[in-house]
């Protein structure tokens, strides 16, 4: 081969190399994917790619996860690892991850290891407990499962990832959350003011509340508030008072709530009485108006042991006010939650520490609505704050009077959405005597005005609870029999009642009920308004109404023996479009005095002058767009039960497909939709049926000795076969 | 002149070669009994309906299993003198080395349909996805036709067919291996050795995503490959 030939050749090699790395290289920016699995797992949902694609400044996402972890959570670092992944994919190049090695507590661990360890545990994420089956012994074991992620100087994190339900939507919800925090916080105005409200006095007696020495936590305290400053963009302000030498700061400590305690003093009075002495001890952060105040000494009355005092703990202080401080500067969205007219708290049932959060409360819910949003408590006498875009009412039991149904429908007429958990009854127990007759609780029929605006909209809740065969099956105790005890009232609604059509409902395969009323859409009425309803979920064909006289002890309950009798119900409904106001044609209503105002004749003299100079200075001005006749599109949820909020329904870590349905409802009124069928994409553990240990064996030595074994008998008797042919020709030569 | 006649004859001899001898069979036979323990003995432990663990199985079994089905593809040749006879034949060195790479890569995927198995006795005892399936196949025959393409070049290198085995071996290991040493690797190269790593891309085909990138990875691969392989057989003409 000639030289010229052979060089040639070469470089026609390297050319067709530079080809083929240059068409890679464009082939990085333009590319498909085509996701095989079945629920489109790795596909990221809008809202994801428009937060990874739009970012402005660097977000790194910084996990720290132990290596070869047992069943599920392996399965959870994949599933992190390819959503990061895909996250990659789509970013533009603010977008970076990364994995850090932590390698298990115990043993020998590298020194790279050790470091990341401490990394990780300098962004306050500690390794958790998990449960480890090795060698048919339960074993527990450390581990790292957190994240942190940083945007622009705004850091957040993910303590410990032990779920991959739902991951996509905490990430994403994460990035947007840090996204419009950069935002607050560089439109902010006026600086966050942190002020430390701690007298002097309360040294005297720290030794006797035994809380040790509170003379450094001003310079502890400031030197928090400046390492957050670092993150908040200098825009905190702090500022330490002492209301022992400062009456306006006792006075400003008062009117925030901030604790104040009270002790006779040493000295004496002029009567010869011990003096008192007060201290005052908290943080007030307040911005713009708002304020959150949190508490430095905790007061806890234990049984036996009498009033115990608990200061604040300094370590985990940096977490405490950073909370606080987004809450103050209202970060999330706003969503309304109606106040009084013994509707459900959203404080109740708090967690006392050590114990259990109460079944009745709905602090699981508070936990869930406050992680993607800012709780606004609403008082219709007030009226509903413009920023609010669904307003929540949750089992209210009082009358509504016609100036709040004004209110209500009013917001609707503005667009907004309002969700409405209504109970049919108000359940009222027997008390003293009667309590001894063994008599169950007397339900009252519940009539509140809603009823009036309900019905305008082509809406009808029924006074009555539906019962259903298919329902929540509970375990009787070994003294009461055993078995299973069937709670007609709890209705579990299956995938077939269950409307996927709507797209916050995608998904949503199961849901239980419980003490649920029907909610009837009424067709000509809807058609006549121009609304637009649909069911939401409804009981099986196998369900009755239990209206009237109600018991609902599950032992005199049963199906009833008339199969007419037996039909789905509505148990929830939403309507949508533009809806026309209650009040056309009809007078608006006046906002009634206060009794208290009422009362105080001087004060309610002074509102009627000014009600009249207000009417004389008005005089001749017409107000336009003060009352909405025909509203924009709005929508309006009803559902038949305020119990499917209750902490006995909706689980605390929000995984049960109850806590899925409620926030993927108030996500939907939100005009969320995107959030909503984010956290509906579920199964990504996948786990197999229940499987007998013989199937399993079989299955195994099958797939391991079982195929090899045949191919190598396929190999012998092609083997055999060849070896009979060439004996054949052998002997057709031979002869 | 190439013609797609030759290729053809060319195939179905070096793919009629593989199934005379009983090392077919027992290469097989050792690939099964290898992905059936390694998947099989902690498959019931993660309790998961999916063959992921398989998949990522692969491109280390095959970085050792490929290498010795290709490695006489050309060793051979050179060593009895065959190879002379074959050039002299109105055959071109693209029919040769196409033809060849195509019976391995049929030798592999053969290898793989008794692996079916897993995934229909997995789907009787679980909801089986079968998009990642169907993913994690297309994504094994892509691997395993890269690797038969880098084992064709290793042959062509040599008449020593151990001496192809191991040459074969190294180079597949690399790119096994090259994206779980990244920390050894320069900050500002992590992203290029990132992408030579074959498993780093079969993974992603492997969990039901395909992806173009992966796509054009291993084409380029085998293209790379197959035309070294190409200049190293004309140079010995």
């Amino acid at each position: 081969m000639k030289r010229t030939d052979r060089q040639q050749k070469y470089y026609r090699f390297l050319l067709y190399l530079a080809v083929v790395v240059l068409v890679n290289i464009a082939g990085l920016t333009l590319f498909f994917r085509l996701d095989l699995t079945a629920n489109r797992l790795y596909s990221l949902s809008d809202a994801s790619i428009e937060a990874v694609s739009t970012l402005s400044e660097p977000l790194t996402i910084n996990v720290f996860f132990t290596k070869d972890l047992p069943a599920p959570h392996n399965n959870t670092e994949r599933y992190l690892h390819d959503l990061l992944e895909e996250y990659s994919a789509h970013s533009n190049r603010y977008f970076n991850y990364r994995f850090y090695d932590v390698s298990a507590e115990e043993g020998d661990i590298s020194e790279k290891a050790r470091k990341n360890q401490e990394l990780a545990r300098g962004y306050g994420i500690y390794p958790v407990q998990i449960q480890n089956i090795e060698q048919d012994e339960v074993k527990f074991k450390k581990a790292y499962m957190g994240m942190v992620m940083m945007h622009g100087d705004v850091l957040d994190k993910i303590p410990s990832i032990t779920t991959t339900e739902g991951l996509e939507y905490r990430l994403t919800s994460m990035i947007e959350k840090m996204n419009s925090k950069i935002s607050v916080l560089l439109n902010l105005e006026e600086p966050v003011d942190i002020r430390l409200y701690l007298s002097s006095s309360l040294s005297d007696i720290a030794s006797r509340l035994r809380i040790g020495d509170i003379r450094g936590v001003s310079g502890q305290l400031g030197s928090i508030v400046e390492e957050l400053n670092k993150k908040y963009y200098g825009k905190l302000v702090f500022a330490s008072l002492d209301p022992s030498n400062d009456p306006a700061a006792q006075k400003e400590a008062v009117d925030y709530g901030v604790l104040t305690l009270r002790w006779p003093s040493q000295t004496q009075t002029v009567d010869g009485q011990p003096a008192q002495e007060r201290g005052s001890a908290g943080i007030v952060i307040s911005s713009g108006g708002k304020h959150v105040a949190i508490p430095l000494i905790n007061v806890v009355r234990v049984p036996l042991f009498g009033t115990q005092y608990n200061f604040a703990d300094m370590a985990t202080m940096n977490e405490n006010l950073s909370e606080v401080i987004d809450d103050v500067l209202d970060i999330n969205k706003k969503i309304g939650f109606l106040s009084g007219h013994g509707a459900l708290p959203l404080s109740g049932g708090q967690q006392m520490p050590g114990q259990p959060p109460q079944q009745e409360g709905l602090s699981n819910l508070n936990a869930l609505i406050s992680e993607e949003y800012s709780i606004n408590s609403v008082d219709l006498g007030e009226g509903i704050p413009d920023g609010i875009d669904c307003l929540v009412i949750a089992g209210p039991t009082q009358e509504f009077n016609d100036y709040e149904l004004f209110q209500i429908d009013q917001f609707l007429m503005k667009g907004k959405s309002l969700a409405l958990f209504l109970d049919p009854f108000e359940e009222i127990a027997m008390q003293g005597q009667q309590m001894n007759y063994n008599q169950g609780p007397v339900y009252r029929p519940l009539n509140t005005g809603l009823e009036k605006l309900l019905g305008h909209y082509g809406l009808e809740v029924s006074k009555s609870y539906v019962l259903d065969e298919n329902c929540f099956e509970q375990r009787l105790p070994e003294m009461y029999g055993g078995g299973k005890q069937a709670i007609y009232f709890a209705p579990v609604i299956r995938d077939e009642n269950i409307n996927n059509r709507l797209p916050f409902m995608k998904n949503i395969k199961a849901l239980i009920s419980i003490l649920s009323s029907p909610v009837e859409l009424k067709p000509d009425r809807l058609e006549a308004v121009g609304l637009e309803g649909g069911t939401v979920f409804s009981s099986s064909a196998r369900s009755w109404e239990m209206s009237g006289r109600i018991n609902l002890n599950p032992m005199f309950l049963r199906p009833p023996d008339d199969p007419g009798e037996l039909k789905s119900s509505s148990l929830a409904a939403i309507v949508t479009g533009e809806f026309p106001s209650y009040f056309m044609g009809r007078e608006i209503p006046e906002k009634p005095v206060s009794e208290e105002a009422a009362a105080d004749s001087i004060e309610a003299a002074r509102i009627k002058m000014d009600a009249a100079r207000a009417a004389e200075l008005a005089e001749g001005i017409e107000g336009e767009g003060a009352f909405i006749e025909k509203g924009e599109a709005g929508k309006l949820v009803v559902v038949g039960s305020a119990a499917l909020l209750k902490n006995n329904v909706l689980d605390q870590g929000g995984e049960s497909t109850n806590a899925t349905f409620v926030m993927n409802l108030l996500d939907h009124l939100n005009g969320r939709d995107q959030y909503a069928e984010m956290r509906s994409k579920m199964q990504r553990y996948n786990p197999l049926r229940e499987t007998s240990g013989g199937t399993k064996t079989l299955v195994k030595s099958f797939n391991i000795a079982g195929l090899p074994v045949i191919v190598a008998l396929f190999g012998v008797i092609v083997w055999l076969r060849r070896k009979a042919r060439k004996k054949r020709i052998e002997m057709m030569f031979s002869r | 002149m190439s013609h797609p006649a030759n290729l053809i004859t060319i195939f179905k001899r070096e793919f009629k070669v593989y199934f005379v001898s009983p090392i077919a069979y027992i290469v097989i036979a050792i690939f099964l009994v290898l992905t059936g323990w390694f998947f099989f003995s902690t498959f019931f432990l993660y309790n998961q309906a999916q063959l992921r663990d398989f998949f990522s199985l692969l491109p280390l079994i095959f970085s050792f299993i490929v290498p010795t089905l290709t490695m006489r593809l050309f060793s051979e040749e050179f060593n009895v003198g065959s190879y002379e006879i074959l050039a002299t034949l109105p055959v071109t060195f693209r029919d040769i080395i196409v033809g060849k790479f195509l019976a391995a890569v049929a030798f592999v995927a053969i290898m793989l349909l008794p692996t079916l198995s897993y995934a229909i006795t997995i789907a009787a005892i679980g909801e089986l996805d079968w998009g990642p399936v169907v993913g994690g196949y297309i994504g094994a025959v892509m691997l395993g036709a890269a690797y038969s393409a880098i084992g064709v070049f290793a042959s062509s290198l040599t008449k020593n067919q151990i001496i192809a085995f191991i040459t074969g071996m190294i180079i597949c290991l690399v790119l096994t291996l090259i994206d779980k040493l990244l920390f050894f690797m320069p900050e500002s190269l992590l992203g290029f050795f990132q992408y030579a790593g074959a498993a780093y891309h079969f993974q992603n085909v492997a969990r039901g995503i395909l992806d173009s990138r992966d796509i054009l990875y291993f084409v380029s691969l085998i293209f790379v490959a197959l035309y070294g392989a190409h200049l190293v057989v004309e140079e010995k003409k």
